[in-house]
């Protein structure tokens, strides 16, 4: 499934900073723990998530996984497989 | 005030498909048209006497039994005597400076055909037939089959046409007529994506059909269907705002003044024109705001109106003229002095072209760039010098057409043009785009915006949310729908009446 090794510590300051700008959410509530549905966000933004990554990245994120994401682990983690499948 | 189940805004196809299903299921339907007439692509047009088509030239998988077919026939809308097989010897033609090529109906055809063209390229011309045939299985609102396989249609739409035929054939040449058809949606062979390039060959091979009595008469039949199932189709009706309280749209506002509610607010409008429409976006989040001020429009098209005699053309046959058979150079972006890349024909399939009289339309990608200077004049009051622009791009595509039809232009006997500026004036696209936005593997599948959006009832319909053309538009709204009235029971009734047919 996921790739479970350490994220890159870069990797999860891009998508707070995402999160942080594109969503509104106070940073102090960007904690990997934190369910998505908590920070408000809804299967839409989830679409809008992917677009970022991958145009971010210039990766391809396996987009029928975006409905198992729960956490915010989970969005650093297919975040950190499909870069590391780019490489 | 009237209350309705759903308001519709916009007439075209995806418009018209939402309110004819919604409407067949019970549901109080009601559609609003900017314009004076409905139908968006599908308008025809008068003019020297000759019924001319502005969208509506040709269509796919419309045989008994195939998608298109069963979902005008499940919608009620389906006429034969609207229809006309185009010839199944050959329906499209493809000039190249090499030679031409007729493709004829039906995948066996279609591959032995191609085989006399290619004959040491038989097992990759297989390959890509096979190809394009297990992939359009996966598309549910094609297939009709609730339970195809999303990851392999989701899959299909993230790769690019590129990546499929290059390793299939080296040959550049029938490279280039596996491209060929990116010209029905302008987007560049290597932005394509497969899945959706798969659909329109497959529709395409199996079931070409032209109109007989030109999109006119389908747009009439849709709204006779709504009318006679209890729905309204105004006219003259131009949405200019959205009125967003809470999580909802609860009021849509015309021009007029005039206030309509509904329990869904479809929009069959560009997500650029839909979103703007809100009078509050706050429940928008700035990404998402950026990824729509962000997407590309498809190309804008200049079109030829004409009849001419003693044209030896068949009317069931439309044409396709490449300047060259180059896949990196036929659809690359050229300017208005040189020869266009590509120019369509599509002939009148109405009983017009008798003896030696033929009407027809020819088709050109031309930027809105070219036009922006003269966006704000009128319609029918455009100056002289965009006038004289138009005579120098009608003589370009009579010197490309000209090239495999020598004496065309002399053969001309009255001719009209128009031009993305014509599109924006007639069907208010972003940039007068002939196709709404460009539908490249970065704004499809997974990507794609749309149906649903953060406005708990507001969803989006039509070309610009899954497929571009008559067929990817009307069957949006099947998706749309969906979301009112449940995919899954439609989709078994449309694959049941298809088994029937």
């Amino acid at each position: 499934m996921l790739n479970q090794d350490p994220v890159d510590p870069s990797l999860i300051q891009q998508i707070n900073d995402l999160m942080a700008s594109g969503f509104e959410i106070p940073p102090e509530k960007l904690v990997p723990s934190a369910a998505l549905k908590e920070l408000g966000l809804d299967s839409l933004d989830a679409v809008d998530m992917l677009v970022y990554i991958e145009d971010k990245f210039g990766i391809k994120v396996e987009g029928e996984k975006l409905t198992s994401l729960r956490t915010l682990q989970d969005v650093y983690n297919l975040a950190a497989e499909a870069v590391s499948k780019s490489k | 005030m009237s209350h309705h189940d759903a308001l519709i805004i916009g007439s075209g196809i995806s418009g018209l498909t939402s309110a004819a299903l919604l409407s067949k299921k019970g549901k109080s339907v009601l559609v609003l048209e900017a314009y004076s007439r409905p139908g968006g692509y599908m308008h025809s047009f008068r003019r020297f006497g000759e019924l001319f088509d502005t969208g509506a030239h040709y269509v796919g998988s419309m045989c008994p039994g195939q998608p298109f077919h069963t979902l005008l026939n499940y919608l009620g809308v389906y006429k034969p005597e609207a229809f006309v097989p185009l010839n199944p010897d050959g329906f499209d033609v493809f000039h190249f400076p090499e030679g031409t090529i007729r493709l004829p109906m039906g995948f066996d055809r279609a591959a032995q055909e191609l085989a006399s063209h290619f004959p040491s390229e038989t097992a990759a011309i297989k390959s890509y037939f096979d190809l394009i045939q297990k992939t359009v299985a996966h598309f549910p609102t094609y297939s009709f089959d609730g339970d195809a396989d999303m990851t392999r249609s989701l899959e299909a739409l993230q790769t690019p046409l590129t990546q499929v035929v290059e390793p299939l054939t080296q040959n550049p040449r029938l490279q280039a007529l596996f491209y060929a058809y990116c010209g029905l949606h302008g987007v560049r062979p290597e932005d394509t994506p497969f899945g959706l390039h798969a659909i329109v060959v497959d529709s395409l091979i199996r079931g070409p059909m032209g109109f007989s009595k030109g999109g006119d008469d389908l747009t009439k039949t849709f709204v006779e269907r709504i009318e006679a199932q209890g729905g309204r189709v105004l006219m003259n009706r131009k949405v200019v705002s959205l009125v967003v309280n809470g999580d909802n749209v609860s009021e849509v506002v015309t021009e007029k003044g005039e206030r309509f509610t509904a329990d869904w607010v479809i929009s069959s409008l560009h997500p650029k024109t839909t979103f703007g429409l809100l009078t509050d976006d706050s429940r928008l989040t700035g990404l998402f705001k950026d990824r729509v001020r962000q997407l590309p429009e498809s190309g804008g098209m200049y079109a030829v109106y004409a009849r001419a005699q003693g044209l030896d053309w068949d009317p069931l046959q439309n044409h396709y003229f490449f300047d060259t058979s180059d896949p990196k150079e036929m659809f690359r972006e050229r300017g208005p002095d040189e020869i266009p890349a590509m120019v369509f024909a599509s002939l009148s399939r109405t009983s017009s072209n008798e003896g030696g009289k033929k009407v027809f339309s020819l088709h050109s990608a031309s930027p809105y760039k070219w036009f922006e200077r003269w966006k704000d004049t009128k319609y029918g009051k455009r100056p002289d010098d965009y006038k004289a622009f138009k005579d120098k791009l009608t003589a370009r595509v009579f010197a490309a057409v000209e090239r495999y039809e020598p004496g065309l232009a002399a053969k001309i006997e009255s001719q009209v043009s128009s031009s993305p500026l014509s599109n924006l004036h007639f069907n208010g696209s972003i940039e007068g785009s002939g196709y709404g936005l460009y539908h490249s593997i970065q704004n499809t599948g997974a990507r794609a915006i749309g149906p649903r959006t953060k406005i708990l009832n507001l969803l989006v319909t039509g070309q610009n949310y899954l497929f571009p053309g008559l067929l990817g538009a009307s069957i949006s709204s099947l998706r749309t729908c969906g979301h009112i009235i449940g995919i899954k029971p439609v989709l078994e009734e449309l694959k049941e009446l298809g088994e029937r047919s």
